[in-house]
């Protein structure tokens, strides 16, 4: 009789096992997350491109030769149809180029449809972070892991619904409110002035390829003070460096400043450990809390 | 000191080989390689000068108790606590002072005793358990005392076993030390078993490091359930590899040396019970334990409730010999349990069914790494309800990390498991002595160097944030 309870308790043992593997399995499926929807919030078609496509085809300028039947703001992506209905633009052949001629830019300024303000952030990991983690709607992010101002324009990264691309054709195709820069950890170990001449000449390389776009610099976010200890390269006083000479740049070419380091400093203006494990990316759970200080200061 | 930081790899190591096998007569060899060894101790903590004092204290402390011991057999048993007493002092202190004290002043309110910063000295519960099975041997009178106190240096500071190495038994090592054989067969041989265990190191540890780093980096809170499960999956291949490679590393270096070292690895990962998993995982300190704690105490022999405090003192030491958490302590207690479960009708059961048990431990072996790795009791529980999130939510806050973190480390879990099997050795075995088995064996080294080269040498490309 004890043998058998034994036995018995032995299967019970390996059969709860699969009853829970089981079950995990089953609440993945019921919640339907599996698919790889963000959670709970679908986002909302893209209108900006369709807007303009309608703005250029009621500008008075250069707009010879459109087809009429563009009145209504196309759901999908417009790009296939866009050569057809701009065609003043200068065939470059890449179809995602956004003619930046003076008669875009009146016929942009000439919106009759209130546009969906659409955000850019370009950065390194932790604008990764921000991305996966975050909750900023309506924002496309160009990051990727080790991203600096001199790999910048050579990458390629998937954003959104552009798929895999570079940032010089993503400016040129898309059309953006804000853009938002978070870049110079990466860069710590080169020579500072070489690093912010880079910088510059990318702050500036944006503003040309958006010249209607908000441009906010961003500081680097600090590591915390373990993590420094004992690295000549990534510690607070080379962050601080670097960022106030960002700050400087935002002065001179009257760009917006943005500094997130006092929300998660400790007192001695280091990275406070609460919020990270590794000391250098913010635990997931604050990337939302990064994201609506974001929100309330630009 | 690590064998895989370039300086070591490719400048200690081939200076003290070279030299070693040039040089004439087996006393010198001894000498030289006592020399070597202390001085790539000492070079590699040259931060922290107390590491060598405490190493070359604990040999001088030990050499003459042990003496003291055989010389007087009437006092033996005096002279053998004292120096137990003594070595185990030093680890005790420096292990847990600061991990009891910061416990204590936690717990007791108003107690604000200063907690000691001083750094844990590397290697020192290796040596310290290498030191004591010495004494214990002597004192057992199963060796007697060494009289030369090079060669007992040797023993207990030899550079491919101090830091990390396999436990040796002095009784062993003893007649290797004294004849030093250089043999070129030998180092042939050993040659080769390090390059293995170095590959495994840095070609499948080092790299699967990122992913479970990967899942602490988010927070063990905002991870998917699937990803969890291939980051915990990952750590144990990870932790795997790491200690194997370093072992078959220590290994290599023992036989070309011409010492023979013991097998601390026998692809535990294909066991079928947690009790079998124990036998082959990390060898030599389970032995350790078994000949020094748990037979002692009475083993198995004295009936039941014996046997279960035994195991249990067995589990709890070696929970807190892997470190100072409380984490450790539940770890070890865990595994206690599932050994103890695994001495009855559990473990027959999973004798007579070979696939249940191989389920069993594909759940239990990375389950029972979670409290070891979590780093402390609260993470732990977190990431056990991302394991088994019951009540819903086993998506993470971003929704498809686990395709993300599939897509870069999938093919490496994959080829991590496929290692982790018999199919390795096998091949290497059958195709061991063909024309191509050397110029792939090359090949993986130079991998290796391109590996270590792209992390260590370079910080700025390797550390990306």
């Amino acid at each position: 009789m004890k043998k058998w309870v034994e036995y018995l308790a032995s299967v019970t043992l390996i059969a709860s096992i699969a009853v829970i593997f089981s079950l995990t399995v089953w609440t993945l499926f019921h919640n339907g997350d599996w698919t790889g929807r963000e959670r709970g919030r679908e986002l909302p078609p893209r209108l900006t491109l369709s807007a303009q496509q309608n703005a250029a085809s009621h500008a008075p300028l250069g707009s010879g030769g459109q087809t009429g039947g563009t009145a209504s703001p196309q759901e999908v992506s417009e790009s296939p149809e866009m050569p057809e209905e701009q065609p003043d633009v200068p065939s470059t052949g890449a179809t995602h180029t956004q003619p930046a001629t003076p008669e875009a830019e009146d016929g942009a300024g000439e919106k009759t449809e209130p546009e969906t303000q659409r955000s850019l952030l370009i950065g390194d990991s932790r604008a990764v972070g921000l991305a996966e983690y975050g909750d900023l709607e309506e924002t496309d992010f160009f990051a990727d892991v080790g991203m600096s101002v001199y790999s910048l324009w050579k990458k390629e990264v998937t954003v959104g619904e552009h798929g895999k691309i570079g940032l010089e054709d993503l400016l040129s195709g898309a059309q953006y409110d804000k853009i938002y820069l978070m870049l110079g950890i990466n860069e710590l170990g080169y020579d500072q002035d070489q690093t912010i001449r880079t910088y510059t000449e990318t702050v500036e390389q944006i503003q040309s390829l958006q010249p209607d776009a908000q441009v906010y610099l961003m500081a680097n976010l600090h590591v915390t003070q373990r993590r420094a200890e004992g690295d000549r390269v990534y510690n607070n006083e080379n962050l601080d460096a670097i960022n106030s000479r960002i700050a400087q740049l935002a002065g001179e070419q009257e760009l917006t400043y943005l500094d997130v380091n006092p929300l998660f400093d400790d007192d001695a203006g280091a990275l406070d450990s609460q919020y990270t494990s590794d000391g250098v990316h913010l635990l997931a759970r604050y990337d939302d809390t990064w994201c609506q200080w974001l929100r309330e200061n630009s | 000191m690590s064998f895989t930081n370039l300086t070591v790899l490719l400048g200690f190591l081939p200076l003290v080989l070279a030299v070693y096998c040039l040089l004439p007569l087996p006393q010198l060899r001894l000498l030289w390689l006592l020399a070597a060894s202390l001085g790539g101790y000492a070079w590699s903590n040259r931060g922290e000068p107390l590491c060598l004092l405490l190493l070359l204290l604990d040999i001088l402390f030990s050499y003459y108790m042990a003496l003291l011991m055989t010389n007087q057999p009437s006092r033996a048993r005096r002279y053998y606590r004292i120096a137990v007493g003594g070595t185990l002092g030093w680890l005790l202190l420096f292990k847990y002072a600061a991990a009891v004290v910061t416990a204590f002043n936690r717990t007791l309110p108003g107690l604000s005793l200063p907690v000691p910063g001083w750094t844990f000295p590397v290697g020192l519960s290796f040596y310290t358990f290498q030191v004591l099975s010495y004494l214990t041997d002597v004192y057992r009178g199963t060796i007697p005392a060494e009289r030369s106190l090079v060669r007992y240096g040797t023993f207990v500071a030899m550079f491919p076993k101090l830091v990390s190495g396999p436990l040796a038994r002095y009784g062993l090592l003893a007649p290797q030390l004294s004849r030093c054989q250089v043999r070129g067969e030998a180092v042939g041989l050993g040659l080769r078993r390090f390059l293995l265990g170095l590959a495994a190191k840095v070609l499948l540890a080092d790299r699967l490091a990122g992913l479970w780093q990967a899942a602490g980096t988010i927070g063990y809170d905002s991870i998917s359930t699937p990803l969890a499960w291939m980051a915990l999956v990952g750590y144990s291949l990870q932790l795997y590899f790491d200690f194997w490679g370093y072992s078959l590393m220590a290994q290599g270096l023992g036989q070309m040396l011409g010492f023979s070292l013991p097998r601390n690895f026998d692809c535990p990962y294909l066991s079928r019970s947690m009790t079998e998993f124990w036998r082959r995982w990390h060898m030599t300190l389970g032995a350790w334990f078994r000949d020094y704690v748990y037979i002692p105490l009475g083993g198995s022999r004295r009936g039941r409730g014996m046997t279960a405090r035994n195991l249990l003192i067995v589990w709890l030491l070696t929970g807190i010999w892997h470190g100072t958490g409380w984490n450790f302590l539940v770890w070890g207690l865990l595994l206690f349990l599932l050994i103890w479960a695994e001495k009855g009708a559990f473990g027959r059961f999973l004798g007579g069914h070979p696939r249940l048990a191989r389920v069993y431990m594909t759940l239990a072996i990375p389950l029972s790494w979670l409290p070891f790795a979590a780093g402390s009791l609260g993470a732990a529980a977190v990431y056990f309800g991302r394991l088994f999130p019951l009540g819903g939510g086993a998506a993470g806050a971003f929704a498809g990390d686990y395709l993300k973190y599939g897509r870069s480390y999938g093919l490496l879990l994959l080829i991590g498991l496929v290692c982790a099997t018999r199919l390795p050795e096998r091949f290497y075995r059958r195709y061991r002595t063909r024309r191509w088995m050397l110029p792939l064996l090359l090949v993986l080294f130079a991998l290796c160097l391109w590996q270590l080269a792209r992390s260590g040498n370079d910080p700025f490309l390797y550390e990306q944030f």
